[in-house]
């Protein structure tokens, strides 16, 4: 696993290093330590960074884009900051988690427990997605989107009202559900739908199953996904 | 609102002003064409101490004798006066009563009864026993009856000690009944001011003395407090049956509260303003005033003059203002107001109109006083405000979470090294908390707290920050934690990696220090300068103006920053 740490005080960067170490011991690690993002950028473009462990000067506006464009990348992004009245904030540009200062050992464990376990859903109110288009990053709403589809290493998220048009996010899907609130279902391998826009639920002979969007599109659904897909339409 | 009422007032006012000047028409004694129940001309003859006369007596031809009004006679003289007057019952409605107000003895007969008896005539000072002023004489129901009468008076004033335009105030026959009630009338006004007046006049001395010792409260509370004085000594007439040999005293007392009150009004102004050349401007008003009393006016017209030039320049100070400052046009109209009650009131010296004008007036610097200390007391929240917001960015949950992380590190890690960091930390915040509550300290002080201050962060960013101090710190006073507050800045603002030195140069010149600090910059996060450090200097320096302007000369502090070659420079200047 490949881990960044961005942290100005020496201190403190030791402190997140040895106990991201201690956490982590079963799993093959590679920490690095910037003290400053800047530092750090070209390391995060040219490797493949799972992880990055983020202290962020959130007083004023340039901390948040700068979040944007990292929540907009491949890699989770969990901030590690005193500023933990901009929480909040954070959580609905779509970071995976935020640990306030002072942090202990067990705080860091439940935030690796995140990354970990994909199956937990984000709680905090996730609500835009960052993405990065033409190099300049955007928000897109998540009521906006109606599905996202699989595409290698990344994603396409597909809007409801422009049907044409598809969004390359850097993230996978297995990434992406991680940040999305309970209305999100992963439907299939590849594909996952906000179900506020399912119109109905296809059954075809043969087993074959799908779900019909308000958009007219059909989006199959995994055959062991079904049961899901049902229990959840049936208790809304 | 406030206007509003001051129209109400001003209503209710010539409405009562009305009533008085019927009272003083019916009064002042008209001596044209003969009409019943009114005296007309009187014959005077002063008496020589050579040969005796029978002034009283029906029988003495008076036909030859020397025809005056009342107001005209004679000062320092003992003489005899004789008024016919025509009574007609008809034209009669009540009981009659002579009103008399002079300055003099004097002895009164109708129609050779004697009928009032006012101190001792007498041929020189030595044997006369002076008189009050005011005298209201009762004349019996049967003594009125129709036709002619003989109104007689032997009268000796002797005792002026100072020549006065007219001794001879009042002659007439009036009701008393009618008189009193106007008389109450016109004391009830006057009453009020002079209540209220007091009260202004305690009330701005206890706020003066507990609440802020600001020059213009007391001048307010002064002028208050002589304008009723003028008011009281001018109503003593009413209430105080004093001989007439007090009368000038009288006259020099009302003139000296007035002159008093009048020299308050402009310097009430130029302290209220807080315009320059005070004492020049109050020099120059008052030899004017001088002036005016060494001319030969009378008291009643040199007080109305007095008046009017203290109107006229509090209302040039307060076009002054207007004119710099775009406030006080409210002022403005109020004094124009009592200047034209002053000018087309065409009275003298009038306590009625005197009353009125000193109550606009008084309104008028009420309300600038009241918006004043309005204003006082939000700079007074807003340097409170700034100082606590100061206080807690520095022990913000932000900077204390961030050391705090530290120190987890450091218990778990090196404990040893956590208590050194726990011992300077708490260093710091002790100072910080002493030095913020005072409004000057020495330099040396803020040194070492600035050191505090880039110990901990050198601890934080295992650095070794240092301020280099150039220049003759000792004896150098500044205003707390201004040189902190930017240092501090620094850190919030930048990075600072690498062993940047911060500097201090000191320089004291001809009494103007100037402290020049140099805070290194590596990376610029956010624009410097508009933040609330900025503002906590300015609010510092201006408090650290006011209160040592308070003390002895004034003192200009100025506060300017820039940056400069990768470095942020911040320049303090006490010019005192």
């Amino acid at each position: 696993m490949n881990i960044v740490i961005v942290e100005d005080e020496p201190l403190v960067q030791q402190r997140t290093q040895r106990l991201t170490m201690e956490i982590l011991k079963s799993h093959s690690l590679k920490i690095q330590c910037f003290t400053d993002i800047d530092d750090a950028e070209c390391f995060l473009a040219e490797n493949t960074v799972d992880l990055l462990l983020l202290d962020l000067n959130l007083k004023g506006r340039n901390g948040f884009d700068l979040l944007k464009s990292k929540l907009a990348a491949g890699y989770h992004t969990i901030i590690i900051s005193a500023y933990a009245e901009k929480a909040i904030e954070a959580f609905q540009y779509g970071v995976l988690d935020f640990v306030a200062k002072p942090y202990t050992l067990e705080r860091l464990t439940k935030a690796f427990d995140r990354i970990l376990d994909t199956s937990q859903r984000n709680y905090y109110g996730c609500r835009y997605l960052s993405i990065k288009r033409l190099g300049v990053i955007e928000l897109i709403a998540l009521a906006d989107i109606s599905h996202i589809q699989a595409d290698g290493h990344y994603s396409l998220i597909h809007l409801i009202n422009k049907v044409d048009e598809t969004i390359l996010h850097e993230k996978n899907i297995e990434k992406i559900i991680q940040l999305l609130p309970d209305n999100y279902l992963r439907v299939h391998r590849s594909y996952v739908v906000n179900m506020d826009c399912v119109k109905q639920l296809l059954i075809e002979p043969g087993s074959q199953y799908s779900l019909k969007l308000n958009t007219e599109l059909e989006i199959p659904v995994g055959r062991t996904k079904y049961q899901d897909v049902k229990r959840y339409l049936e208790s809304k | 609102m406030f206007f509003q009422c001051i129209k109400k007032l001003l209503l209710l006012l010539s409405l009562l002003s009305m009533h008085v000047f019927a009272l003083s028409n019916e009064v002042v004694q008209t001596s044209t064409a003969t009409t019943p129940n009114k005296f007309n001309e009187m014959n005077i003859e002063i008496i020589k101490q050579t040969r005796s006369l029978s002034c009283h007596q029906l029988t003495t031809s008076d036909m030859h004798w020397q025809k005056i009004t009342f107001d005209q006679i004679p000062q320092n003289k003992h003489f005899c006066i004789r008024a016919w007057i025509d009574i007609d019952r008809s034209l009669l409605k009540s009981s009659r009563s002579l009103l008399i107000g002079m300055l003099g003895s004097s002895s009164f007969y109708w129609d050779e009864k004697l009928i009032s008896q006012n101190g001792e005539v007498g041929t020189s000072i030595n044997n006369e026993v002076p008189g009050i002023v005011t005298t209201l004489v009762n004349i019996p129901e049967h003594y009125l009856t129709d036709g002619k009468h003989l109104l007689s008076g032997e009268i000796s004033t002797f005792h002026l000690s100072k020549k006065l335009s007219n001794i001879g105030y009042i002659f007439t026959l009036v009701d008393e009944q009618k008189l009193h009630s106007q008389i109450l009338l016109l004391s009830i006004f006057t009453a009020i001011f002079i209540g209220a007046s007091l009260v202004l006049a305690i009330i701005f001395q206890l706020i003066y003395w507990l609440y802020q010792k600001e020059v213009s409260y007391q001048i307010f509370s002064l002028f208050c407090f002589f304008s009723s004085l003028i008011l009281i000594t001018e109503q003593a007439k009413f209430w105080l049956d004093y001989s007439y040999d007090w009368h000038i005293f009288r006259l020099l007392l009302i003139y000296s509260f007035t002159f008093i009150a009048c020299s308050l009004l402009p310097l009430f102004y130029l302290f209220n303003y807080r315009l320059s050349y005070k004492i020049h401007c109050f020099i120059f008003i008052i030899l004017g005033f001088t002036s005016l009393s060494l001319s030969s006016l009378n008291y009643d017209q040199a007080s109305t003059f007095l008046f009017g030039g203290a109107l006229l320049s509090a209302l040039v100070l307060n076009a002054y203002s207007a004119f710099h400052t775009h406030k006080g046009f409210m002022n403005i109209i109020i004094i124009l107001m009592s200047l034209s009650l002053l000018y087309f009131i065409p009275d003298y010296f009038n306590e009625f109109v005197f009353s009125v004008a000193f109550m606009l007036i008084v309104m008028a610097m009420l309300v600038s006083l009241i918006k004043e200390m309005s204003t006082n007391k939000v700079a007074a929240l807003k340097a409170e405000r700034i100082k606590t917001e100061l206080l807690r960015r520095n022990m913000q949950p932000h900077f204390l979470m961030n050391c705090l992380t530290q120190l987890m590190e450091l218990v778990e890690i090196k404990p040893k090294k956590a208590v050194e960091f726990i011992s300077v930390l708490s260093d710091e915040f002790r100072q910080l908390t002493i030095q913020s509550s005072q409004d000057k300290i020495a330099l040396t002080e803020e040194i070492a707290l600035c050191n505090k201050h880039l110990a901990i962060m050198s601890i934080r960013y295992q650095q070794t920050y240092q301020l280099d101090v150039n220049g003759d710190i000792a004896g150098v006073f500044i205003p707390p934690t201004i040189l902190h507050s930017q240092i501090e800045n620094c850190f919030t603002h930048n990075a600072i990696s690498s062993a940047r030195v911060f500097e201090l140069q000191v320089t004291s010149v001809n009494g103007q220090i100037d402290l020049v600090l140099k805070t290194p910059i590596e990376k610029k996060v956010d624009h410097q300068g508009t933040g609330l450090g900025e503002q906590y200097i300015n609010a510092r320096l201006a408090e650290f103006e006011q209160v040592n302007s308070r003390h002895k000369d004034s003192l200009n502090c100025s506060f300017i920053s820039y940056e400069e070659s990768h470095y942020w420079v911040s320049k303090f200047s006490f010019i005192s």
